[in-house]
């Protein structure tokens, strides 16, 4: 039941991370696999202002989240938004975000090194807490609030406010906006923002848990796709479930087979659903194929 | 003053000429077709004159100003646009599919009236107002969709093809709405169409478009009584 | 000289793993990022043969080329389902679970410890300087492979499988079974990218599993496209010049230390900008 638990804590996480991918893939429909450094990134940063300037974890966590947007707009502008304007396939934006990826990772490993970084809220070590007879450290609680919390507040900005209905509007059908005269560019940039906000702040939250390394940025955006896959892409709700399930399984992966497996079962657990249920457990949009 | 007026519009994709020199407008209240072959360009001048393609020669003039259309300016110029086939938001609610239409409109408080009075119009969008549009079927979507298109209040719908895939019965359905927009809001509508039987009972005035170029225009009768249409048809023209 | 032939051997070694990567994304379509994997089946299967069991080479050779043959069969099955963005994820997860499979599977593969002192083919004793015959055997292979590619590839054989690649459901129409096709084509670049594993596994005589990562697959997919996808001369030409272009970094200097990132930060820029420039490569006539 502790596995369960551990399982869903860093599962939010996930989710948290699935969810901003799933945002911004709805509205510009190819994948960028740089979505996992960059947060990675913000999560060093984060680290950064902790350690030399003492500022407490959820500002710095903030901060990070900051610098990780304007990464991901540099990106976006300076290299994405060319390639589409320029017709490129979603595979060749595939790759040259995959070009990105190997670039922030290496430029991260010089700056930081190839070390892992902890991370934790506190420099004290602080006793866990009993939830029917369950452990949960303070670091975990933190986790699983925060994502709670960003969840919460994603969910009713999308639903209650105009502007998030127009972002539901443009990952639903983009070129219908168009007609109906929306600044489509303009929204798609907020989603870019919102999204990699996200994700630098999963990702900072996650690295309670698991630390900071460069490598971090490939398997994060790979969990965050696998999640976003599993709950079907377009999906917010999905994303969740994807993430937690994504977190229950590994864990459970861990226990049972050793910490080595642990990608292995979530790349079994991908390929199984792109075979069998390739639209995910809440079908909104099918996973857009090049060919 | 015509609402709409385009002259000598052409459009062109690469080296392709598909539509020339094109001269169209449409007067305020006024019922107007766009009909011809497949390939004629007729979805291609509808698309033009709203801004979503460019057009490479001609001018077009709304409300008399001269302007380079723009899907925004077209919105806010009081023009109404309901493209091909996949013309709603699946997984909205009806009344958000609705609200959509009417986003540029700041004040919320206008919108919520002008969405009482659509759904007035039509009481059986009104009755399912928060379901999702999802499962809706073809006829109901070509309805969502027209409806959405009023959410502005505009002085002109543009419709390119609206009984595509539907069954005669629907597209009944679907042109009788249309003819009554058109009689109680005073909205003027260019319809691109194929489907001739029925939409000729509801137009006023008509464009025949072979091979991007007008063979004939007038009102309905003088096309109806014309030989034009069946030689367009049957591709001895063009 | 010495230094030559090593970079000789090295362009050699890599221009064949590329010809079968090639094949299989340049000519047919499909753009997998685990040929890196396959190399280290290869690699790993072969020096277990030579080190554990001291069979000949040729021997060897043929191990090396099988069991990655095999694994290709097998990989095709759950692989040839998928279409476009989510071939390329799952290829990339291929990858992960190869290099986990290396890593964990201590009985088969000693591990992170890897091996060592893998023997090379007997032919290389003949000459004092081991190098040159090495790389003429080399250069032998990447020959025949080029003719047997060559071959296949003007065949009607071949017309299908370029059919196949520009639209599958047309082909499939015509009455071809697409997916047998596609499945010998990946398996054939299997062997073909296996076989050099095992050379490269016999040249540097010590391979552990971090050499077969992803980064290897990500390496061999930009060889490929950077030469020019559905260019068996492009395979070659984008080979030898990213096993160039890292020795020119060493001459400029760069300190030890940052040494490997640079190189990798130069791969992600060359990436980016063929992408961005000219997605066809060098020599190539596909487009993805």
């Amino acid at each position: 039941m502790q596995i369960i638990l551990n399982g869903l804590i860093v599962g939010s996480a996930y989710a948290l991370m699935g969810i901003g991918f799933s945002l911004i893939y709805s509205t510009v429909r190819y994948f960028n696999l740089a979505y996992g450094m960059v947060a990675v990134i913000g999560a060093y940063v984060a680290y950064t202002l902790m350690n030399s300037w003492s500022l407490n974890y959820v500002i710095a966590m903030l901060a990070g989240a900051l610098v990780a947007v304007l990464i991901g707009m540099l990106s976006s502008s300076i290299l994405f938004k060319p390639m589409v304007r320029r017709g490129g396939s979603s595979l060749v934006i595939l790759v040259a975000s995959f070009g990105l990826l190997i670039i922030l990772q290496n430029i991260s490993a010089l700056i930081w090194q190839n070390t892992t970084r902890a991370l934790s809220i506190s420099d004290r070590i602080l006793p866990g807490y009993n939830l029917f007879g369950l452990i949960i450290t303070p670091n975990q609680l933190m986790i699983g609030a925060v994502a709670l919390l960003m969840m919460l507040i994603l969910e009713l900005f999308l639903k209650k406010t105009r502007y998030g209905m127009a972002i539901r509007a443009i990952g639903d059908n983009q070129e219908l906006t168009k007609v109906l005269g929306l600044k489509t560019e303009q929204i798609i940039l907020a989603v870019y923002v919102i999204g990699t906000f996200i994700s630098a702040i999963s990702a900072t939250l996650i690295a309670l848990e698991i630390g900071i390394r460069p490598t971090h940025g490939v398997t994060l955006v790979i969990k965050a796709i696998i999640a976003a896959i599993i709950g079907g892409l377009g999906s917010i709700r999905g994303a969740l479930l994807g993430g937690l399930l994504l977190g229950v399984a590994e864990n459970l992966g861990i226990y049972f087979l050793g910490g080595q497996w642990q990608d292995t079962v979530a790349f079994t657990l991908l390929a199984v659903f792109l075979l069998v249920r390739p639209e995910g457990l809440f079908a909104k949009k099918r996973l857009v194929s090049v060919n | 003053m015509n609402l709409l007026e385009a002259q000598q519009l052409s459009v062109s994709y690469g080296q392709n000429k598909v539509v020339h020199e094109v001269n169209f407008h449409v007067k305020d209240g006024e019922i107007v077709i766009l009909m011809g072959p497949n390939g004629a360009g007729k979805s291609t001048v509808l698309r033009a004159l709203f801004g979503l393609v460019p057009h490479t020669h001609g001018e077009v003039e709304l409300n008399g100003k001269r302007l380079h259309p723009r899907p925004h300016k077209m919105v806010e110029g009081g023009v109404s646009f309901v493209p091909q086939g996949n013309t709603i938001f699946s997984n909205m609610s009806i009344e958000e599919n609705l609200l959509m239409g009417a986003f540029h409109e700041e004040e919320q408080l206008k919108v919520e009236e002008r969405l009482e009075e659509v759904f007035q119009f039509f009481p059986m969008l009104a009755r399912k107002r928060q379901q999702s549009a999802f499962a809706m079927s073809g006829g109901e979507r070509q309805i969502l969709a027209l409806a959405r298109a009023l959410m502005t209040s505009p002085r002109l719908l543009m419709l390119d093809e609206p009984s595509i895939g539907l069954a005669p019965k629907i597209v009944q359905e679907v042109f009788d709405k249309i003819k009554e927009i058109n009689q109680v809001f005073g909205t003027a509508v260019v319809v691109v169409e194929h489907n001739l039987k029925t939409l000729l009972q509801i137009a006023h005035r008509g464009y025949i478009l072979v091979a991007g170029k007008i063979m004939l225009e007038g009102p309905v009768e003088k096309l109806r009584d014309s030989d034009v249409l069946e030689k367009a048809f049957f591709g001895e023209l063009g | 000289m010495d230094y030559l032939l090593h970079i000789a051997i090295l362009s050699s070694i890599y221009s064949l793993a590329v010809l079968g990567q090639n094949y299989a994304s340049g000519y047919t379509g499909l753009i997998s990022i685990n040929h890196g994997a396959f190399m280290g089946i290869g690699a790993y299967a072969g020096a277990i043969l030579l080190k554990w069991y001291g069979v000949p080479f040729p021997v060897a050779f043929l191990a090396a080329g099988a069991a990655t043959g095999l694994a290709a069969w097998l990989l095709s099955f759950p692989l040839l389902k998928l279409k476009g963005d989510s071939f390329v994820l799952v290829s990339f997860g291929f990858s992960f679970i190869a290099f986990n499979l290396f890593l964990n599977w201590r009985g088969l593969t000693n591990g992170a410890l890897g091996l060592k002192a893998i023997p090379g083919p007997e032919l290389v004793n003949l000459l004092d300087n081991t190098k040159i015959i090495f790389l003429a055997i080399l250069l032998a292979l990447i020959l025949i492979t080029l003719w047997g590619l060559h071959k296949i590839l003007q065949s009607s054989y071949g017309v299908v499988i370029r059919a196949t690649r520009e639209n599958q459901k047309v082909t499939q129409i015509a009455g071809h079974c697409t997916d047998s096709y596609r499945r010998s084509v990946f398996v054939l670049s299997g062997v073909i990218t296996g076989i050099a594993g095992l050379f490269l596994a016999s040249y540097i005589s010590t391979i552990d599993p971090t050499l077969f990562n992803y980064h290897l697959s990500v390496l061999l997919l930009i060889m490929a496209i950077l030469g020019g996808l559905a260019s068996l001369k492009g395979s070659i030409a984008g080979a030898t010049l990213l096993i160039v272009l890292p020795e020119l970094l060493r001459f400029l200097g760069l300190p030890n230390s940052i040494l490997a990132e640079s190189q990798q930060i130069s791969y992600g820029l060359i990436l980016i900008l063929l992408m961005y420039y000219r997605p066809v490569g060098l020599f190539g006539t596909y487009k993805i």
